[in-house]
This record gives C-alpha cells, structure tokens and sequence, in this order.
C-alpha cells in the first residue's frame, strides 16, 4: 500500500446529518451517505494530509480497529469517491482551489 | 424506500428543515398577469443579512437550497449569493425567468456548481409568452438564455404555468422544451393566494384554475 493524498472536491454539496455526511456530486447528480467513520475521513480531506495520517490520527484511536485493515477500507472508500470526481487523490499534496467568486458585483 | 425518501424521512425525526426556498427579492423585470407578487418596493434583505441567514441555515442542516424571487437576477449581488451558498456546500436550485441570463452568467452558474436552473415559459409563441409576461421579446431572450445554459451543460427545466390564456400552447411547449433538450414541469395547480393572487386570478384564468386531464 502507498499512501496518497485526498482533498474534497468544490463540486459537491455536502450536509452533517444525523452522524451521516450527505453528498451529492453537482456533476451528475450522484448522491451518497457517509457513514461515521467515512464522514471523519471526508472531513479530514484536506489535501495535505495524508490518507494514513487520517486513518492513523482519527480513525484507529476512535474506534477499535486494526490500522493494516483500517488503511485498505480508508484505500478502498477514497478510490470508489474519487471515481464520482467527489474526492480528489494523488501521491503528493494537494493545493485545494479557491472557491471561484463572482467578480460582477 | 428511495434513497432521498429515507433522507426526508431523517431529516424530519431530526427536525432538520432540509429544504428550503428563499426569495431574496420582490423586483421583477416582467408582469406576468398571474403572479401573485405585487412587485411594489417592500425592500429587501442586503447581501450581509442574506450571508447570515445562509450561515444559519447551514447550522440548521439545510441541505438544499433554492433561490427564487421576483426575479433573482434583479439583484446585482445575486451571482455573489449564490458563490456564498456555495462555499456553505448548498445543493443550489435557482428559479429564474431567464431574461437577464447571457454567457457571463451561464459561465458562472456553472462554474459555481448550481444544480438546476427552473426557468418559466408559458408558451411557444412569442405573443401569448410575451403577453402573459408583459415584456417585450421574452421569449427570445428566454430561449436564448436557455442556450447559454445548456451549452454550458447545465441541467434546465422548464416550468410551463397553465391558464386560460396559453391553454391551446401545451404542445408547441412540449416540442420547445424537446428541440432545447430540457425537462418540462407543466403546473395546472402552482397558484399561491398570496399577495395579488386572489386579485388577479380572474382575468388570467376565467374561472377555471385547473384543467383536470391536462397533457402532462
């Protein structure tokens, strides 16, 4: 495994709901629930911190799981998000855009 | 049980308020007989109260929003609002009549990631459209706004009010809404008894509210 580096996407609209992170991609319109654990991941996206940094910093001491495990779910979960283009990846950090703002005001 | 069903049903044990309209002015560049908006000046909230009722929002759980009016391009702030709801991570609808839409704002729409654009065409043929809305050359510049939308890739629907007065339009709408590749939502029910609503019902519909069997 080879750690990579995760940041959110701007075109997505997300939500907290109820310990869930509701996601729906403005590309395509897909729509996704986050359970605790991938929520905690999202959060943490923030493009210069590394995946295993997050599984190992927030995930492993929250809940009782074992890190090797822990790192190929955390793998899984960002590949299967970064398919939607909701989360982006590479293997060095990322410089997150700023957000675009309207210049006609 | 959908996906979005069972979001509406938590939302609602939560007593998360998950979808909300707001319309962040009275102005309007049309007079559409139907409207039930008087469009007198009742003022209207600044771009730094609507940016605070957006944070709060955003703190109440709201996860879909939709900005309407009036007529929301009437506000000179308005692509700003919308940036702002945005950052917020806003699932962001704009209900628009479209007139004041060119390439400028079809580019930001859709860089800033709104989700749809609603947009009102009662008919095919510019004199019923531009008679129901009292403008002048709506229709043309609604088409074209639709253009620049779709060319920009955005999802357009287009929603078709029917009244008496556009009640033989139905299907030269249909074939619009076909060749411009967008969603039509006819409406024979969307009356508000807001405002004018009761006042001006009568001339623009004659009695009859609903056309029960209407072509959907």
């Amino acid at each position: 495994m080879a750690d990579k580096y995760i940041a959110r996407s701007s075109e997505i609209a997300a939500r907290m709901m109820g310990g869930e992170m509701m996601i729906m991609s403005a590309a395509d319109s897909t729509f996704f629930t986050l359970n605790e654990v991938a929520s905690l991941i999202w959060q943490a996206a923030d493009g210069c911190t590394s995946l295993f940094e997050i599984v190992d910093e927030k995930i492993c001491p929250e809940f009782d799981v074992d890190p090797d495990s822990a790192r190929r779910d955390a793998e899984q979960f960002v590949d299967e998000l970064s398919k939607h283009g909701i989360l982006l990846i590479s293997d060095k950090p990322i410089a997150v855009p700023s957000f675009p703002t309207s210049e006609a005001q | 049980m959908s996906l979005m069903a069972e979001i509406a049903t938590k939302a609602l044990d939560l007593n998360i308020p998950i979808d909300v309209h707001i319309d962040v002015t009275y102005r309007c560049n049309e007079r559409c007989v139907h409207c039930y908006l008087d469009h007198d000046d009742h003022g209207e909230l600044n771009t730094i109260e609507i940016k605070d009722i957006l944070d709060q929002l955003a703190d109440a759980g709201v996860f879909f929003l939709t900005f309407s009016g009036g007529e929301v391009f009437m506000r000179r702030d308005f692509l700003e609002l919308v940036a702002y709801a945005r950052q917020l991570q806003f699932n962001v609808k704009v209900k628009t009549n479209a007139v004041m839409i060119r390439e400028y704002e079809a580019q930001w729409l859709k860089a800033l990631g709104v989700e749809q654009i609603q947009i009102s065409v009662y008919s095919h043929r510019p004199e019923i459209h531009d008679a129901i809305t009292k403008l002048p050359g709506s229709l043309k510049r609604t088409i074209k706004a639709i253009r620049f939308l779709k060319l920009q890739g955005l999802k357009v629907t287009m929603a078709n009010v029917l009244m008496t007065a556009n009640m033989f339009d139905h299907a030269g709408v249909q074939a619009l809404a076909k060749e411009l590749d967008v969603i039509l939502r006819s409406r024979p029910d969307n009356y508000p008894e807001d405002g004018r609503g009761h006042v001006n019902s009568e001339p623009a519909y004659s009695g009859q509210r609903t056309s029960p069997g209407f072509p959907q």
